[in-house]
């Protein structure tokens, strides 16, 4: 029991004391790298705003233009023009006119 | 009030001033080479980002603390939800648990005939909840004083006085299993 306790004590001071490992000598240059890169990935903030007011112009034409066609819909009358146009007023379209009597 | 954006030169100083301490600070808290250095350059990007907001409340080695061991908490979750996604695939592919568990790490500061030792305790330290881990990190490696440790962990002197207990205690417990005679 006593050795046990002798051991966790020399385990528990082992990192104690250390010396300092040396940092990547590369840091600063990779710091630098990083914080460049990261400002030219960034978009400018004017591209974003032109960006995102082109994309709303675009959702009110979308918008203005469907509320219009659907407004100005007639309900199906260019086709009855053609059904009186052709006599087309059998509406079996899988008959074939054709009769085995 | 810290201002590295129109000074290089006194960025490029204090990387050189601090950049050993929040490398063996972050390496003893994540155990892991790599990551310890992909951290160690988070820190200073957001040294360089946010210095103007330093306001000299406390000391800049505090501030320095402070923004590694949020980043290695940040990390160490990380590393806690990949190691719960690779046991629920390795549960599906048939491999058994604990394939992806990391190797033995020693910090390279280390004398070599406490290597073995400091690798069970590596391994001990590495199984602590968060806090108590880092309280004792910045205790027993950084050498801070508690009163610097709580400013860092932004708690009460008491409550670092008592997560080092528990740390300790908890280590005692498990090196005991790790203890076969020698």
């Amino acid at each position: 029991m006593m050795e046990k306790e002798q051991w966790i004590n020399k385990v528990m001071g082992s990192i104690k004391n250390q010396s300092p490992a040396e940092a990547n000598p590369f840091l600063h240059t990779r710091v630098i790298a990083k914080l460049k890169s990261e400002d030219d990935s960034k978009m400018p903030v004017r591209w974003v705003f032109a960006l995102s007011l082109c994309i709303a112009v675009l959702l009110c034409l979308n918008v203005v233009l469907f509320t219009k066609s659907s407004a100005h819909s007639n309900g199906g009358d260019g086709i009855q023009q053609v059904i009186a146009e052709y006599s087309l007023t059998d509406t079996d379209i899988y008959s074939t006119g054709f009769s085995n009597k | 009030m810290l201002d590295f954006k129109n000074d290089e030169i006194a960025f490029t100083a204090f990387m050189q001033a601090h950049q050993n301490r929040v490398f063996n600070a972050v390496l003893n808290m994540l155990q892991h080479v790599e990551d310890a250095e992909e951290i160690t350059q988070d820190v200073f990007v957001d040294v360089y980002r946010s210095a103007e907001n330093f306001r000299g409340d406390a000391a800049v080695t505090t501030w320095l603390y402070r923004i590694a061991m949020n980043k290695c908490i940040d990390q160490l979750r990380k590393k806690q939800r990949r190691q719960k996604w690779n046991s629920v695939t390795d549960f599906f592919s048939g491999k058994t648990f604990g394939d992806n568990e990391p190797h033995d790490f020693v910090h390279p500061g280390i004398i070599a005939e406490q290597k073995e030792k400091a690798a069970l305790l590596y391994k001990a330290i590495d199984q602590l909840a968060v806090n108590q881990r880092m309280a004792y990190i910045l205790s027993e490696t950084e050498n801070l004083p508690y009163k610097e440790i709580a400013e860092v962990m932004k708690v009460s002197v008491s409550a670092v006085e008592s997560l080092l207990v528990r740390a300790k205690q908890n280590l005692r417990k498990i090196l005991g299993g790790y203890y076969h005679g020698q």
